[in-house]
């Protein structure tokens, strides 16, 4: 990866479940969950791995293992929904290149695939709403202006309600350099959020690197990013990439989308019947390593 | 002659003590006008414009006191609680009754435990009730909110501060009582605005949504163009179960196209420059 680092938690061969239930993939709760839907990512020396079938993956909920009816996703229009940090440090180059990502990430989507464009300094703007014209998302981007301190969590928060309620796969990518200033919400509360909703998010991190000096009096370069962001990423199934120069920005904005587009919807339908209260959910592969990353639960009302 | 002389006088200093207001309002503006990142240059122009107020005559104390606290609004504007502390404590060294300059002190101290916790207004950490250094100061704000209003039991900005401080120490009793009250009584805008947002979060935490919904929607009502209230209102509805409506909220909020009408939280949370004292001081500064 291009000079930068993917900070998600190294899950091999049984991973520290998640999954939970896609909110566009939402389950129907007639007094009970019909069908949970998990997005997985699955991953092996860093590529994503194709190919695999019902079959290959376990699934447990509530420690009860359970019976995969589907397996889709590979080929499943995506929407994602960019959340790009326009505060007043990204002016400069980095604004510059952060253009260049969106657009890369625009050029990227195919038939079917949706986006958005939200902006956020402590202004959280919805510049776009979901649309397949790339004109508009394009021309949105060129108009893209840095200032003022910065409202993360407030954004997460307005970037998870564009999410879609059809049958796309949900995607927030979120883009950031600091540290959050000027959000009403907690971090608790995104980090519920992002546990209860089911959309996946992404995280592109533009992180400090500071020379470090340890106790042996040696010097080392150390990268400083906002511990946060981690959190979330793990908790929404999703993964945190980090820069520390924005020219790769890019570069991992296409990265996300295509790790998206590489992941596996699995439905199954709860035995036992879910009850109410959050559901632990545990994924891993029958086989073979693998990296596995998706939402830790779901929860039922 | 015996009258000519000392009416002379007056009228010299006068004129020298409008000239030096003159040379005030160069320095500050000039450091009002400087990027963020210029904290040298900043504090540089502020000092030299704080010498010449200080050199100022008796009969200039209102002014002095204005620039006090147009200086301190516009170093915690910068997240600059230190130098912002620096230049109360000098105003206050003059002026030890201002209830303004107290209420910045506090201000202050709020700052600086956010600094230390961006997550102080976290409802787990509000009934953690664990005595961090960053709770500390929310104690020290509270304290000087108190003082602010015993020398100025009407200035609303200390007892919504005051209400806001209980809250987040986890007092919601105290703090609804002092935030309806600002609610009730306030006579600017972004002061009712807040009390309903903060008023909301009270009622959020103690799971009274009926009342925390009304609160968000007044807050809505009074500033439409703000998005705070929406962001607070759109996940109290989420957290009700209603996502479709959380949904619309967001998606039906006006998106001002300038974004001078900045939202007061905003201002709150990161300070804000005190523009009527600036107009007041700009005013009286031109000869």
């Amino acid at each position: 990866m291009i000079g930068a680092s993917a900070r998600c938690a190294p899950y091999a061969m049984v991973l520290a479940a998640s999954a939970a239930v896609l909110d566009a993939a939402q389950p129907t709760f007639k007094g009970r969950v019909d069908a949970v839907r998990i997005d997985v990512s699955v991953m092996h020396g860093g590529q994503p791995v194709h190919g695999l079938t019902a079959s290959d993956f376990v699934v447990l909920d509530n420690g009860a293992a359970q019976r995969i009816e589907q397996v889709s996703g590979e080929r499943s229009p995506v929407s994602v929904v960019m959340a790009l940090d326009v505060s007043g440090s990204v002016a400069g180059d980095k604004l510059r290149h952060l253009v260049a990502a969106g657009h890369a990430l625009v050029g990227a989507l195919v038939e079917g695939d949706r986006a958005a464009l939200v902006t956020f300094s402590h202004d959280v703007r919805v510049r776009v709403p979901l649309t397949a014209n790339r004109a508009q998302l394009a021309a949105a981007l060129d108009e893209l202006k840095a200032d003022g301190p910065t409202a993360l969590r407030d954004a997460i928060w307005s970037a998870l309600q564009l999410r879609p309620m059809d049958e796309s796969r949900p995607l927030v990518l979120v883009f950031t350099d600091g540290l959050d200033t000027a959000s009403w919400l907690s971090s608790s509360e995104i980090l519920g959020a992002a546990r209860r909703l089911g959309v996946v998010i992404h995280v592109v991190e533009l992180a400090t690197e500071q020379a470090v000096t340890n106790m042996r009096g040696l010097s080392t370069r150390q990268v400083f990013g906002n511990p946060f962001l981690e959190t979330i990423a793990n908790s929404a199934g999703g993964r945190l990439w980090s820069a520390t120069d924005s020219k790769h920005l890019p570069a991992l904005f296409t990265q996300a989308l295509e790790e998206m587009r590489a992941r596996y919807l699995l439905t199954f339908y709860p035995e036992p019947p879910a009850r109410s209260g959050w559901h632990d959910l545990k994924v891993s592969l029958k086989t073979g390593r693998a990296e596995i990353t998706a939402r830790r639960g779901y929860q039922v009302p | 002659m015996g009258l000519f002389v000392p009416c002379l006088l007056t009228v010299a200093m006068a004129a020298m003590a409008d000239s030096q207001k003159a040379d005030v309002m160069r320095h500050t503006e000039a450091a009002l006008r400087l990027p963020f990142d210029a904290h040298d240059e900043f504090w540089r122009e502020l000092d030299a414009a704080r010498r010449i107020v200080d050199s100022l005559p008796v009969s200039a104390n209102i002014y002095k006191e204005r620039w006090y606290v147009l200086a301190s609004t516009a170093l915690l504007a910068r997240t600059d609680p230190l130098n912002a502390s620096r230049v109360i404590d000098a105003g206050r060294r003059h002026f030890k009754n201002n209830a303004t300059l107290k209420m910045l002190e506090g201000v202050v101290e709020e700052m600086r435990g956010h600094i230390m916790n961006s997550n102080l207004h976290d409802v787990r950490t509000i009934t953690a009730m664990t005595p961090t250094p960053a709770r500390l100061r929310l104690n020290y704000a509270q304290a000087c909110y108190r003082d602010a209003l015993k020398l100025d039991p009407h200035l609303a900005e200390a007892r919504l501060r005051l209400g806001r401080v209980l809250y987040l120490r986890n007092e919601p009793r105290p703090a609804q009582a002092e935030l309806e009250t600002v609610a009730a009584t306030a006579t600017e805008p972004r002061l009712a605005y807040l009390a309903h947002l903060f008023l909301g979060a009270v009622a959020q935490q103690q799971n009274d949504r009926d009342s925390a919904r009304r609160h968000y929607e007044q807050a809505i009502a009074i500033a439409p163009e703000h998005q705070t209230a929406y962001i607070a209102l759109s996940f109290l509805e989420d957290m009700s179960g209603d996502a479709a409506r959380a949904q619309r909220v967001v998606a039906e909020r006006p998106m001002p196209a300038s974004r001078d009408n900045d939202d007061p939280w905003w201002e709150y949370q990161n300070g804000g420059v005190d523009m009527a004292a600036y107009e007041w001081l700009r005013a009286e500064s031109i000869p």
